[in-house]
C-alpha cells in the first residue's frame, strides 16, 4: 500500500485507472500497479483504458487480491536501484505472497491462476502455480484426480502397469 | 486455432478429397470438444492443459513420477522429451533461487529407448 502511494507522488500524481471486475466492482489503481499486468500495459500503451478496464472474466473477491498483490509489488522496480531498501522489502513482500496464498482453498485458487494468466502477470503466475505443485507433493494419484477433476482412463492392467514402473515414486 | 484447423483440413482433404470444407471443419471442432471433456467432469473447476503443464513443471521427480498415473494425458505431457528437457532447466533456476535443494531430473523408459536407438548403426 505504502509503496503505491509512493509511486502515485513520484509520478507527480500517477494516472489513475479503473478496473471493473465481472460483478462490476470497481477498483482504482495507479498505472505503475496496473501495468504489472501485461494485458492492462498494453492497453495503457494503446490509450484504450479511459472507460475504465472490464475484466468480465475475473471475480470481484479475486481481483481484490490481484490488486492488493500489485499494490504490493509496485515498488519492486523502484526499490531494485537501492540495495537496501530492496533487501528489506524482498523480505517483506514473502511474507506477503506467502500469506495470500496460503489460506486458500483449490478452488479459489485456480481462479487465481487464471485470472494471473488472464491478466498475464507473471509473478504472481508463477507462484500460485508453485503453491499448487507444493500442495500436490505427498498426494496419491486418486488425491490428484480429485484436486483436478480428472477422470481415470485407465484400465486397471496399464494403471497396474505404470504404478510398477513408477513403484519407487509410491514408497514414502 | 485457424491454422491447426487448416492443418488438420489438408490431412482430411488427402483422405477423403470429395469432403466439403465445412464440415470438416465442424468434425474437427466436434472431435476436439470430445477429447477435451473424457479427461474433465463436467462443470467442474479445473485448469486448462497449458496451466496443467506450468504445475507440473514445478513438481519434485517422485510427485511428478508418481503423476504420471493420474490419466492418460498426464502421462502423455510428463513422459515428453521436451517436458523433461524444460523441467530439468525449471528444477535448475528453482534450485539456484532457493539455494536448498540440488537440481533433481527425470529418466524415463522413454529417454533410454531413444538413447540407445540412437547408439545402433
Amino acid at each position: 500500500m505504502a509503496a503505491a502511494a509512493a509511486e502515485a507522488t513520484t509520478d507527480g500524481g500517477g494516472k489513475m485507472i479503473i478496473l471493473i471486475s465481472a460483478d462490476g466492482k470497481r477498483f482504482e489503481v495507479t498505472e505503475a500497479v496496473a501495468s504489472q499486468s501485461q494485458l492492462i500495459s498494453n492497453m495503457i500503451e494503446d490509450d484504450c483504458t479511459e472507460n475504465g478496464v472490464r475484466l468480465p472474466n475475473v471475480d470481484g473477491d479475486i481481483l481484490t487480491m490481484v490488486v492488493d498483490y500489485c499494490n504490493m509489488h509496485a515498488g519492486d522496480a523502484a526499490a531494485a536501484g537501492d540495495t537496501m531498501k530492496a533487501s528489506s522489502t524482498e523480505e517483506e513482500l514473502k511474507k506477503f505472497d506467502a500469506e495470500l496464498v496460503q489460506a486458500l482453498e483449490n478452488p479459489v485458487l485456480f481462479k487465481l491462476i487464471l485470472a494471473a494468466n488472464f491478466l498475464n502477470i507473471k509473478s504472481l503466475l508463477d507462484m500460485t502455480c508453485q503453491r499448487v505443485a507444493d500442495m500436490m507433493s505427498g498426494k496419491t494419484p486418486e488425491q490428484m484426480r480429485e484436486t483436478f477433476s480428472i477422470e481415470n482412463d485407465f484400465t486397471p492392467e496399464e494403471e497396474a502397469a505404470i504404478r510398477q514402473e513408477n513403484a519407487w515414486a509410491f514408497d514414502d | 486455432m485457424d491454422v491447426i484447423a487448416t492443418k488438420n483440413n489438408k490431412k482430411a482433404i488427402d483422405r477423403n478429397p470429395q469432403e466439403p470444407t465445412t464440415t470438416l471443419i465442424k468434425t474437427y471442432k466436434r472431435r476436439k470438444r470430445r477429447r477435451v471433456q473424457r479427461h474433465c467432469h463436467p462443470g467442474a473447476s479445473s485448469l486448462p492443459n497449458e496451466l496443467i503443464y506450468e504445475i507440473l513443471l514445478r513438481l519434485p521427480v517422485k510427485t511428478l513420477s508418481r503423476s504420471k498415473s493420474v490419466c492418460r494425458a498426464w502421462r502423455a505431457t510428463i513422459s515428453n522429451p521436451s517436458f523433461i528437457t524444460t523441467h530439468l532447466k525449471q528444477q535448475q533456476q528453482s534450485a539456484v533461487s532457493r539455494h536448498k535443494q540440488k537440481p533433481s531430473f527425470l529418466i524415463t523408459p522413454h529417454t533410454l529407448d531413444s538413447m540407445i536407438d540412437d547408439e545402433e548403426p
